[in-house]
């Protein structure tokens, strides 16, 4: 496995970040070193099932009954720009 | 009266025999806090309004036996409490009100605990507990100069709470616990709800309990355990009375010791030593000593550091500046996007988050993430298999003492190096809890013993065991 400047970049903008070129200098030497230690178990961890939680989460869906909810004024109260009903972002597309 | 060495057993005697009041002690509290403040930067937020309001709902009886009503406790800032604010030791949540309360606040409230305020902790929670937080290093109380880990830990450290609660996805809370002379408790995953936790990584996050003894603990874990139905990782085991569970002799118990444990990247001797120590008081109180052997346990930090970034990567990916938090100046939507999160997150967390998108990218989503995850099966495996061989593992807390200030932040790798025996709990959902060793220096180390699921009684038994005979001096303010 090998990575370079311009996957970092990429990965970057994936995660809607802007890096500093030192930032991505020390995120790639980290992210090699990282690797190589990857490197050292990949092998190992062939024919094994991956586990994603340590308990096994049967459902996430309750029953179909109403229930007292967030007010939306409540919901809207931590928005840095929002109207009685509604949060507001600047325009979508560029000029 | 001695804030430094109280536990929540004293206090509750104190109350019992008229010896103090609830107005006297929280205010006393709330003023010493407010001086550890400006000594140690241990909170981030400290609210008067608040705490008087809370002192003035409590209306249990005082000082009655497994009480924890009156006793003044700490938060981690990212356990959300209504109109207080949680910052999550970030820039781009400096304003955040919750408008609920974590499921623990509400118990924790409902049993007439004062909250003090809210800890200072790594930007939200990631990292190996260096002090990467937007809200500047706590200090440690025994030593200046070295970092106490979470604010937390510095807070009950420094006398100004007498147990807190506070996140742990990949040890973060047991290594505040060790760096700051205390014990910390990782319940198995499920035991307590983690609603109302801001979480970087849902599959590894646990709220844990910060405090000096085995019968706090045991009386904050007996409160805040239990199945929560707004938390589908909760579960549903019967709450044990931790505080019978302490109690008794450990002879016949038995302790594995991990081989090659000593191999361990940055082991420094003064941790081995305490360790060893340890380990032979173990042997006198009758305890059988066996070596495991647990091959995969070295890679758990490089595992969970795959699986947290990756979880991390989708977990923050709505701190964007629409909902809440803080929004950058900016002409379009997306540039809105990359402006707030820019501006808003560390240096630390941004690099955290593009390793994370990495991982997840198509070239890396097999080779890494799911060779993590099939990893995390094997250490899994392994861990379970030894756990029917011995009732615990025993492994130092973190192979090196606190360190400086200095060298903290400075460039903090992705892979924690602090993690190397306390992420291993964290993949399996183990609970683990960190013993105080080497108290009586100015630079306190932890002993870790990971046990079997929902088997949190066993290891605060062996705690107990451990803190009798222990005439700590505590640091004074």
């Amino acid at each position: 496995m090998t990575v370079s400047l311009e996957e970092i970049k990429k990965a970057a903008w994936d995660a809607r970040l802007e890096l500093t070129s030192r930032e991505e200098e020390v995120l790639l030497e980290e992210v090699t070193q990282l690797f190589e230690k990857a490197a050292t178990f990949i092998k190992n961890a062939e024919g094994i099932d991956p586990t994603f939680y340590p308990v096994s989460i049967t459902s996430v869906m309750r029953e179909d009954k109403i229930q007292p909810s967030l007010p939306v004024s409540k919901a809207l109260s931590n928005a840095p720009d929002a109207d009685d009903f509604c949060f507001h972002v600047p325009r979508i597309i560029e000029e | 009266m001695n804030f430094s060495n109280l536990t929540i057993q004293e206090v509750n005697h104190m109350y019992k025999e008229g010896q103090t009041t609830l107005n006297e002690l929280s205010s006393k509290f709330f003023d010493r806090a407010k001086n550890v403040q400006d000594k140690y930067n241990a909170f981030i937020t400290l609210d008067s309004d608040y705490y008087n309001n809370v002192v003035e709902d409590i209306s249990e009886e005082l000082g009655e036996d497994h009480s924890l009503a009156g006793i003044p406790a700490v938060l981690g800032d990212n356990i959300c409490t209504k109109n207080l604010r949680t910052t999550c030791g970030s820039k781009i949540m400096e304003n955040y009100i919750s408008p609920f309360n974590a499921q623990v606040v509400d118990k924790l409230l409902e049993a007439g605990v004062i909250i003090s305020g809210k800890g200072n902790i790594d930007e939200f929670g990631a990292g190996d507990s260096k002090g990467s937080s937007y809200y500047g290093h706590s200090k440690n109380p025994w030593n200046e100069k070295i970092t106490p880990g979470n604010g937390a830990a510095c807070a009950i450290a420094s006398g100004t709470a007498l147990f807190g609660l506070a996140s742990d996805a990949s040890g973060n809370l047991r290594q505040s616990a060790a760096y700051c002379g205390i014990a910390g408790l990782k319940p198995t995953y499920g035991r307590v709800s983690r609603y109302g936790l801001i979480d970087y990584a849902p599959s590894l996050d646990q709220i844990g309990i910060l405090a000096k003894n085995a019968r706090d603990i045991a009386l904050v874990l007996a409160c805040t355990a239990g199945k929560d139905s707004r938390d589908v990782t909760s579960l549903d085991n019967p709450v044990p009375k931790y505080i019978n569970e302490i109690q008794g002799q450990l002879e016949g118990l038995k302790v594995g010791i991990v081989k090659n444990w000593e191999e361990a990247g940055n082991l420094e001797n003064e941790v081995k030593k305490s360790f060893q120590k340890e380990i032979e008081t173990l042997k006198e109180k009758g305890v059988k000593i066996i070596e495991v052997d647990i091959p995969s346990l070295f890679h758990s930090s490089t595992v969970t550091a795959i699986i947290g970034a990756v979880e991390a990567f989708s977990n923050l990916a709505n701190f964007d500046g629409v909902r809440f938090g803080c929004r950058a100046e900016s002409k379009h939507l997306h540039e809105m996007y990359i402006k707030t999160r820019t501006e808003g997150l560390g240096t630390y967390l941004k690099r955290f988050l593009t390793f994370g998108a990495m991982a997840s990218s198509e070239k890396h989503f097999n080779s890494l993430f799911l060779t993590a995850q099939k990893m995390r099966t094997k250490i899994i495996k392994e861990l379970q298999k030894t756990l029917e061989e011995v009732d615990m593992i025993a492994t130092p807390t973190v192979p090196f003492q606190a360190p400086s200030l200095e060298s903290s932040g400075k460039d903090e790798g992705i892979t924690g190096s602090a993690d190397v025996f306390t992420s291993a709990a964290n993949l399996a959902g183990l609970p683990a809890i960190s013993i105080p060793v080497n108290i009586d220096t100015s630079t306190p180390t932890g002993f870790q013993l990971m046990g079997r699921t929902f088997e949190e009684g066993t290891l605060l038994k062996v705690l107990h065991s451990l803190e009798i005979n222990k005439n700590i001096q505590w640091p004074t303010v």
